[in-house]
């Protein structure tokens, strides 16, 4: 049963007294703009007027863009936790199919987009316009949601998450002896603020009163370099696709800040060893952590430093403090240590289901485990390995994408009959995997060129979950009951 | 190939939508982390041009690819 105690999200609460305790220390730099805690305070509360004005709520659900280009994503953010609603970050370039979905499912008193005006969005820029105004007590039951995060589902329709105060304390508490964080910190922050990864580095870093230097992905990698240079980021998180990315591009230009990064986290997929060992060597004085974790356990199950993984290939390190991992080898046998199995996680950091989809809910948790996407196996030291996945996502530069979503985009094209997406080797080298399609011609079109099916793709996907690339084939193979057999596609 | 088509190519632009020197990653649709990466291994392989580190972060809009492109002799841009 969950808890009746009430009180204001952590992170809002902690930014109002960093707000006091160091009005003048930068809190976010990002955009161009640097905002100090006391800046922040006054913005968020301004914010929050604003919203109380359009009739949000305590319990409402308020969608918002959670880009890393403005701080309005993050002042916006912590408003709707100070009126004790649930913030809903979805990413700036949402498709409208994804953005339908998630309104329909969240049913919110008001959404607040960057861009272009969509479904009776009001545009983000407006939260500046609030005015600081009386506001009830902003108080969130402990096992109530705070943020609701849409992740990819298989069946291509969004599954959204809520992270309780419950599930975000206990992230903060394990990561802050983890990282040993302090005021400090000047953390470079790439990964996009709308998924896991990247909000729960930017909740720590404003918990424990840091400076959040929120970076656009590794679209101009001088801005990560400038955010180092100019802005003295001294740490950094990152997917491992964006590690190769700055490698590609930069090559070993993070050498220069050698004497200056204090760590670099990578999460969402595992580190190739070769940039692991050259990582070591360019900045020799840094720590390196790898953690492993999914949006519905509120971040990292595990967590390793460097050298704790020599010798261990393919291991993505040891729980973190108040995580359990079970390895189910089937529904009702726990694996032998060695032996794979399903991953299962219990702890305060698993939130406790999909948000109004018992279905769904029903099918991953149970007992206070939820049952990850992974197989993986623990070793005799407590060492978690992954081997594969229990369903058919891809991982696009730590972005997991459901195969059935862009089947679905692809099969609106008038001249495919039918389509099946599978997971190949990005050809750039960077984002590990990137999805492949196989097509079927429908009976006398014509066949479309490569390029007008990837503008057509455009109109209805996020550009990362766009194939890179595309075959034709005579049939897509099925088993008899009418399934894609998508392994007999993998290789092909 | 033009630079523009060679842009339009990569980043699946949408047909139609003109593209100016000045447009970039905040302007063009698709020329996000993964798009930037794929562009300049086009570009790179289109115009067998090596981008170093210091020529690719001065990349931010298109008028400054022509400039790298220029001063490493390229022909055609």
């Amino acid at each position: 049963m969950g808890s009746r105690t009430k009180l204001m999200p952590a992170v809002a609460s902690k930014v109002l007294d960093w707000a006091a305790a160091a009005p003048d220390r930068p809190a976010i730099v990002c955009g161009g703009e640097t905002v100090t805690y006391a800046q922040m305070k006054a913005r968020v509360e301004a914010a929050a007027g604003f919203l109380l004005r359009r009739g949000v709520r305590p319990g409402d659900r308020v969608v918002l863009s959670a880009g890393n280009s403005s701080p309005r994503c993050v002042l916006g953010h912590l408003a709707i936790h100070l009126l004790g609603a649930a913030a809903v970050p979805v990413d700036e370039d949402i498709s409208d199919e994804r953005l339908r979905g998630i309104i329909d499912k969240t049913e919110p008193a008001l959404i607040a987009l960057s861009g272009r005006p969509r479904q009776g969005s009001v545009p983000l820029e407006s939260l500046d316009s609030g005015v600081a105004a009386p506001r009830p007590p902003a108080t969130v039951g402990f096992d109530e949601p705070v943020d609701i995060l849409f992740t990819a589902g298989t069946t291509g329709s969004p599954k959204g998450v809520p992270q309780s105060s419950r599930n975000i304390l206990a992230f903060l508490n394990a990561h802050v002896r983890l990282f040993g964080v302090s005021e400090s910190d000047r953390v470079v922050i790439p990964v996009p603020i709308s998924h896991g990864y990247g909000l729960g580095r930017l909740r720590l870093t404003l918990f424990t009163g840091g400076t959040a230097i929120l970076v656009r992905g590794l679209l101009q990698p001088a801005d990560i370099l400038r955010a180092f240079r100019e802005a003295g980021g001294n740490a950094l998180c990152c997917a491992p696709a964006g590690i190769a990315a700055l490698f590609r591009l930069t090559e070993d230009a993070l050498r220069e800040f050698a004497g200056q990064l204090r760590y670099i986290e990578t999460a969402t997929a595992p580190m190739p060893e070769v940039d692991k060992a050259r990582l070591a060597r360019l900045l020799p004085g840094a720590k390196l952590y790898e953690s492993y974790g999914a949006t519905e356990t509120t971040g990292s199950i595990t967590h390793a430093e460097r050298g704790d993984l020599q010798g261990r290939r393919g291991s993505v390190g040891r729980p973190i403090p108040g995580v359990e991992i079970r390895i189910m080898e089937t529904p009702r046998k726990e694996a032998e240590p060695g032996r794979p199995g399903r991953i299962l996680v219990r702890g305060e950091t698993v939130t406790a289901g999909y948000w109004r989809d018992p279905e769904r809910t029903r099918t991953a948790y149970a007992d206070g485990w939820f049952a990850t996407n992974d197989i993986g196996y623990v070793d005799a030291e407590g060492f978690l390995f992954l081997t594969g996945r229990q369903e058919e996502l891809i991982n696009v530069g730590g972005f997991k994408v459901a195969p059935m979503e862009i089947e679905l985009a692809l099969k609106a094209h008038p001249a495919i009959e039918e389509c099946a997406c599978v997971a190949v080797v990005d050809p750039h080298g960077i984002t590990g995997e990137a999805p492949k399609a196989f097509l079927e011609l429908a009976p006398s079109a014509r066949k479309p060129t490569e390029e007008e099916l990837k503008v057509f793709l455009r109109e209805r996907l996020e550009s990362y979950k766009i194939p890179a690339q595309f075959a034709w084939v005579e049939r897509i193979p099925r088993t008899p009951s009418g399934k894609v057999q998508r392994s007999l596609l993998k290789g092909c | 190939m033009t630079l523009e088509e060679l842009v339009r190519k990569t980043l699946a632009v949408r047909p139609g939508l003109p593209i100016t020197d000045d447009d970039g990653p905040g302007t063009i649709d698709g020329w996000d982390s993964v798009g930037h990466i794929k562009l300049v291994a086009a570009i790179e392989s289109a115009y067998r041009v090596k981008l170093r580190p210091n020529d690719v972060i001065r990349i931010g809009k298109l008028s400054d690819i022509k400039r790298i492109l220029k001063e490493k002799g390229a022909a055609s841009v």
